[in-house]
This record gives structure tokens, C-alpha cells and sequence, in this order.
């Protein structure tokens, strides 16, 4: 009832004096609209002051971005009506292995605290969350431990990024996960996020950072990354970065280091995986007398191979939780070991994989079709998404086993609607939009020139 | 009810007294605020043991007077919002304000600017720390004895509910009332009614009438807003004085435009609602009726 919020005579701040079509044809409007949003209450929150009693990122982000707090959405669905099951829960709810199983982050420790009803030290989302779960043991029973999985597909459009987002905010609000966003230079699909964002380089690399206007006729635009993220941190090594740089409770969007320092490493170090190398520009450059070429310089994805296993293998006991943009093209189907050993390096993480649970490590991928990502990978991953635009299948699968749907529901679904499923059972679910005000009209570009420099120089 | 306050206040500001200035340097600043402050005051009234309990609708009134509380210990953006807060304020102590209290705390420079926390009319300084200290000096001096009174209007009609807590309860599963999702202020349709009414009463008044015609209608709304509480020549009057009604025709207000149509609410709009408040007092009923925000749930969201 109180008057919280101002009325719209007010409300109007600067960056609303304008339109968006404005906003887009005009390069300082749109540079001060990708630097200058700010997270608003960042700098009170647990990750900065190192308060316990602070709320965390997560519960920052959640309200910046106008979610209802995950205990409330729980409560909600629980008391929904379902025409077709009779006690009135959302099948979010009465299948927990549908979609709440990927999403709650729960490792032996929990489970005892659960049990025993020691929530102490726990931030108040995940506090309210274990609350509700000590009032339905019969879920607790089916959250597996550790690390989790799924691949979502749907065509252009459909809304994967955005739905990437919320489950990203989410997992930050009530796991203590430290998020991952694969990094492209091509794509950045984050970008709403970037306000929250630990932006992870290669330490001792120019980075040049530019937008790519909606508008043909505009030049693209130079970002200042320092005034555009939270924070821009360096990493000198894939270990370094997995140890030192990553924290729970952050979000973090990594970009691979095309140096690969420690890649070669992680794989040497690896249990029961062939070491495979990397070779980059400044090997090129250095090997005069050898026969390497331009050609050989190993493309920077892979260096996501050599990350993984060693979050794996020899990570620190946190939990990580990947999101992979675009996993299709990071791990393609019918990958052939004359481009780059592309087969071993998939398999290699396929093998490690199992691990990558207990570890927990756990990897999200987003992308057009699951056809297009490595059947090897698509067989470990145990959940799945189909977003509104795609068919989701009714029969056999690959890797799923056979779906639990006896028919196809995700032909009916709309913009922001998915079936989150896994092979015994499947929960629909939907997301609202990003605030437009989060909104980066146009494509950011992030590279690191010195790479053409030098082998320019070859 | 503000002496204290105003003696506070005209204090020269270029120089507070020691005494002030040594509360002011005692006060960590950076312990208060922030957006969650909200949400930290509402969860340490759940964890006091107000939620769920057996008299929900005191639980609400605590609540809804909280978000007031900081909405005042905050400050407000415009004069605008500090009488949208007002009327919100009417609501939730029952009336039990003085009626002259609104018109003081909206008109009298120095306070306006403690509250706007920025020079306001006559005044031309006002340093952020006094700000603070005057509306803490508000909330003490003022707000919380009026909460306490709405309370002691309120709670001898605030129904008990104790079936959820009934072992032998018929129904086994029998919800308790969460306080915090009850639509209505007390959990009393009426209130809600009367809350809805002023509200558009003073947004229509402070936004401005297109014709003449309007501006009458406008005083109908008022009658009912109000309870008709509000004296008959009052609620004409702004039709009758020619220079009043051509400030308040027209809905691209200039700057003097507003300041008049503001100074008008609260000098006449806010009392009378003030006292439709507390002549509805003790006479609404208490019903349970959740918020209407479920509907969004229906396909899953997750956000």
C-alpha cells in the first residue's frame, strides 16, 4: 500500500528521455546506454562487504531484474490448479526430476543439514528454499547430489538467451554456484548481465571491445569494458583462474586465453586422458625451424576442453556451473580429428564428464538443435530443454532414452515457454523478459589483436 | 505535535548547535539505507513472531506502517510524493494525525526540505546529515505515537484466527493467513475503498483538469473520498475562485501551477481525508482477500 514506487512523472531519469529508436542512432546514446547502466545496491551486497548478513548477488539481481523471490514462485506453484493432476500442484513441482533437480544445487553436506535442520550460515533464499524442502522430504529424495546438466534447443528466436538468464539468475540466488558464461567473440548474449559481470581475460592482452550498431549506416562503436562490467579481472592460467578469480555467488563471463597457458597442462595432469596439445600464435611464431603454420594455431573454443578437465580433475571443491552459448559449435557433431584432434578433445571431456557431478561442475548448453551437438556429449547430458518453436520428441532419443512425452507439446507454446524434461518424467515452464533498460541494441565484438599482429608477423 | 521539531528547525543551519552535531558524527551513515533495507525490516517482523499470527490484521497494519516508516526515514524525491505518501499515511494511522499536521509538514519550508532532503522555498541550505536527523526527529516526534494510536483504534476490531493452529480442527489443512499478501490496509475492504478513492482524488487534483466540467466531477469523487468529511464551500471553492481554477485547469502544470494545486491538498484535501479516516475507524469489517497476483503462475513462470 505504501507509495513505493514514484509515479511516472518522476520515474522519468535521464536515460528514459529517450526512445530506443533514438537511443540507436546516436553513438553516444548508445555507448552511454551499454557503460553506464549500474547494478543498483551491488555494493552492499555479502560477495563485496563480506557480510554474511548482506543479501548476496543472486538476491540483487533477482529484484533489479523484477523476480519474484524463488520461495514465493515455489509457493505459487505449489498451489496451482492442474486440470488433470488432483492435489493442485505445477508439474514443476509434482515432478521434481523434471526441472527442479537441475536446478537445486545440493551436495552430502546439505543433505545433513536438511536432516538434521541446520541452515546456519546459509544466505536467506537458500535458507527459505532448504526451509521448504524440510516440508517435502519426498523431494529431497529425488535432488540428486552435485553437479547438473541440460542442453536447451530451439530455433532463432525463441528466447534461449533470455531463458539462459533467468535460470543463471536464479542459479546465483539460491546455489551457491560460482556461473560461468562462455565467452565468443563474436557472440555476448550476456550483456543484460552486464552490470553484475566479473569479465575474466588473459592477463597481459590488449582486448579491443566494440559494438556492431543495429543500424547499417552507423560505424561500430569502441566500449570502454572497464566502465561497461562490474569488474574486469586477469588470469594468467586456467588453474590460477579456477582457483583464484572464480567465486561463488558470481556471475562471471571467461574469455578464452589464446595463449593456452595450462592447457597442455590440464590435460597432462589429467587421470586416464591422452595429453593433447595446444599451439598458439606465439608458438607459431616461435617455431622458425619447425613446420608450423598460421594453420595449426588451435582455435580458441578448445581452450574450453582444457578448462573443464581441469575444473574436473584438479578445480577447487566450489561449485561451478557453466552456460555454453551456441554448444553446437563448441562441440559439433561428426567433429573429425584432422581439424585441430576436435574427436579427442570431446571425447576426452566425455570421458571426465562423469566426474564433472561429484566435482560440482555442471554444464548448461544452449543451441538450435541437438542434432548438432556431439551425440557423445548429448548421451551424458541428463536433462533437457525444448523451447516453444521446437517439436519435442515423443519417442526414442539420443542419449535421453525415450521420452516421456506421449505427444508433442511445445508445438502449441509461445514466445518464453519450454519443457524442461529428462527421460522419465517433464514440467513446462516460462520466464518474463529482460528489462528493456538492460537491453544492448546491436552485436558486441571482443578480440585480442595481438593474435593477427603476430601471426601477421609469421 | 512537532514544538520539538521546530525548535530543531530553527536552529542556524550554518552552525548547529553542539549537541546536534555530535548526534549527527555519532550516527554511522553508511548503516542504514540500501534497497533491501525493506526487506530486512519486513523479515525481522516475521522473525519477531508477527507472521502467521492470530490476529493478522494488526500484522498487516505493522507492515504497511514499516514500508511508511522508511519511505520517511529515506526521504522523498518531490513534494509530489511526499503528499502521495500522506494520503498513504491517512490510511494507515486511521486518521489519527491531526488534520493540521498534513498541511505543516507539506507548507512549512524548512521541514519540506528536511524531507525532500534539498533546499525548499525559503530555505536555501539544507545539509544532507541535518536532513536525516529531522526526519528522524519526525518519525519519533510524530509518525510513531500515530502508529501507536492507529493500533489502539484498530485492534479491538481485529478478528482472532486460530483455526490453523486447531489440532482438532474438521478440515485438517487449514491455511494460515500471511498478513503480508492481504490486499486490503487492516484486511478492511472499506479502507482499500477509501484508500483507492483518495488516491485518484489527489493524483486527478495534482495532475490537472481539462475543462471547467471536469473540475466539478472531480469535486463529486471528492465528497465520497473523503467521507464527506470535507466542508461543502471547501470542495466548491476551487471552482468559484477564478484564480484557483485556472491553476488547476490544464495538464501541463507550470512550476507555480503545481506548487498551488500541492499547497491546496494538503491544506484542505489531506485534513478532510484525515478525518474520513477516522470517522471510518472502528466501523469496517475485516475479510481475508489475497492480492490478485497469481494469475502469471498459470503456465510456470519461473520469474
Amino acid at each position: 500500500m505504501s507509495s513505493k514506487t514514484p509515479p511516472a512523472d518522476v520515474a522519468g531519469t535521464d536515460d528514459e528521455e529517450y526512445s530506443m529508436l533514438e537511443v540507436v542512432q546516436d553513438p553516444d546514446l548508445l555507448r552511454e546506454r551499454v557503460e553506464e547502466v549500474d547494478a543498483p545496491g551491488i555494493e552492499r551486497t555479502r560477495q563485496l562487504t563480506g557480510d554474511e548478513r548482506a543479501h548476496t548477488i543472486g538476491e540483487n539481481l533477482r529484484r533489479a531484474f523484477g523476480f519474484r523471490t524463488w520461495s514465493n514462485v515455489l509457493e505459487d506453484l505449489e498451489r496451482m490448479n492442474h486440470p488433470a493432476i488432483e492435489d493442485g500442484t505445477h508439474p514443476i513441482v509434482h515432478h521434481p526430476r523434471a526441472f527442479l533437480d537441475h536446478l537445486i544445487h545440493i551436495d552430502d553436506l546439505d543433505k545433513l543439514r536438511l536432516e538434521h535442520d541446520d541452515l546456519s550460515g546459509l544466505s536467506k533464499p537458500r535458507r527459505e528454499l532448504f526451509r521448504w524442502l524440510q516440508e517435502h522430504p519426498e523431494i529431497v529424495q529425488e535432488l540428486r547430489i552435485g553437479g547438473t546438466d541440460w542442453g536447451a534447443f530451439g530455433p532463432k528466436g525463441s528466447g534461449k538467451s533470455t531463458m539462459a538468464i533467468s535460470l543463471m539468475i536464479r542459479h546465483l540466488e539460491i546455489n551457491p554456484d560460482a556461473v560461468v558464461w562462455r565467452g565468443s567473440p563474436a557472440r555476448a548474449e550476456w550483456l543484460p548481465l552486464r552490470a553484475w559481470t566479473r569479465l575474466c581475460l588473459p592477463a597481459g592482452l590488449d582486448v579491443d571491445a566494440v559494438l556492431d550498431p543495429p543500424s547499417d549506416t552507423m560505424d561500430p562503436i569502441e566500449i570502454d569494458l572497464e566502465e561497461m562490467v562490474h569488474e574486469v579481472v586477469r588470469y594468467d592460467s586456467i588453474r590460477e583462474l579456477n582457483h583464484e578469480v572464480l567465486q561463488e555467488g558470481m556471475f562471471h563471463v571467461v574469455y578464452p586465453d589464446p595463449k593456452f597457458r595450462g592447457a597442455t597442462r590440464a590435460f597432462r595432469e589429467a587421470d586416464e586422458i591422452q595429453e593433447i596439445e595446444h599451439i598458439s600464435a606465439w608458438d607459431v611464431k616461435r617455431s622458425d625451424e619447425d613446420d608450423l603454420t598460421p594453420q595449426d594455431v588451435t582455435p580458441q573454443e578448445m581452450w574450453w576442453f582444457a578448462w573443464a578437465i581441469d575444473k574436473i580433475d584438479h578445480g577447487p571443491p566450489i561449485w561451478v556451473s557453466l552456460l555454453a552459448d551456441e554448444i553446437g559449435n563448441w562441440m559439433p557433431e561428426h567433429a573429425s580429428n584432422d581439424y585441430h584432434r576436435l574427436y579427442d578433445r570431446i571425447s576426452a571431456f566425455r570421458d571426465k564428464y562423469v566426474d564433472a557431478r561429484r566435482n560440482k561442475f555442471s554444464v548448461f548448453g544452449i543451441g538450435h538443435d541437438p542434432e548438432d551437438l556431439a551425440s557423445l556429449v548429448r548421451k551424458k547430458q541428463r536433462w533437457r530443454i525444448t523451447l516453444a518453436g521446437a517439436d519435442n520428441p515423443t519417442g526414442d532419443t539420443t542419449g535421453m532414452g525415450e521420452a516421456p512425452m506421449n505427444r508433442n507439446y511445445t508445438n502449441r507454446m509461445q514466445l518464453g515457454q519450454a519443457l524442461s524434461w529428462n527421460s522419465q518424467h517433464f514440467a513446462d515452464f516460462s520466464w518474463s523478459d529482460v528489462p528493456s533498460k538492460f537491453k544492448v541494441p546491436g552485436q558486441l565484438h571482443l578480440r585480442f589483436p595481438e593474435v593477427q599482429e603476430v601471426l601477421g608477423g609469421c | 505535535m512537532t514544538e520539538a521539531l521546530h525548535g530543531d528547525l530553527d536552529l542556524d543551519v550554518e552552525g548547529p548547535a553542539d549537541v546536534t552535531e555530535r548526534i549527527l558524527a555519532a550516527v554511522d551513515q553508511d548503516r542504514w539505507g540500501g534497497d533491501d533495507v525493506r526487506d530486512r525490516l519486513h523479515a525481522r517482523l516475521e522473525e519477531a513472531g508477527i507472521d502467521h499470527p492470530t490476529r493478522p490484521a494488526m500484522s498487516k497494519l505493522t507492515h504497511d506502517q514499516m514500508d511508511l516508516l522508511v519511505d520517511l526515514l529515506e526521504g522523498f524525491e518531490t513534494r509530489h510524493d511526499l503528499l502521495q505518501w500522506q494520503q498513504d499515511l491517512v490510511i494507515q494511522t486511521v486518521g489519527q494525525l491531526e488534520d493540521s499536521w498534513y498541511s505543516r509538514t507539506a507548507a512549512n519550508a524548512p521541514t519540506v526540505s528536511a524531507l525532500l532532503g534539498e533546499p525548499w522555498g525559503t530555505t536555501k541550505e539544507m545539509p544532507p546529515a541535518l536532513a536525516r536527523e529531522v526526519r528522524r526527529g519526525i518519525a519519533a516526534q510524530d509518525l510513531l505515537p500515530a502508529f501507536h494510536a492507529g493500533h489502539e483504534v484498530a485492534r479491538w476490531a481485529a478478528v482472532e484466527r486460530v483455526d490453523h493452529l486447531d489440532d482438532d480442527a474438521d478440515d485438517d489443512e487449514i491455511e494460515p493467513i500471511d498478513p503480508q499478501a492481504q490486499q486490503y490496509p487492516l484486511m478492511r475492504p472499506a479502507f482499500g475503498e477509501l484508500h483507492g478513492q483518495q488516491e485518484a482524488a489527489l493524483s486527478d487534483l495534482l495532475e490537472g483538469f481539462e475543462a471547467p466540467e471536469d473540475l466539478l466531477a472531480w469535486a463529486h469523487r471528492v465528497t465520497s473520498a473523503s467521507y464527506a468529511q470535507i466542508e461543502r464551500e471547501t470542495v466548491t471553492a476551487p471552482y468559484f475562485e477564478t484564480p484557483l481554477r485556472e491553476r488547476l485547469l490544464g495538464t501541463a502544470p507550470t512550476g507555480e501551477d503545481r506548487f498551488i494545486r500541492e499547497s491546496w491538498a494538503c491544506e484542505y484535501l489531506l485534513p478532510a481525508f484525515n478525518r474520513a479516516a477516522d470517522a471510518l475507524g472502528k466501523r469496517a469489517q475485516e475479510v481475508t482477500a489475497a492480492r490478485g497476483f497469481r494469475a502469471e503462475t498459470g503456465d510456470g513462470s519461473i520469474t
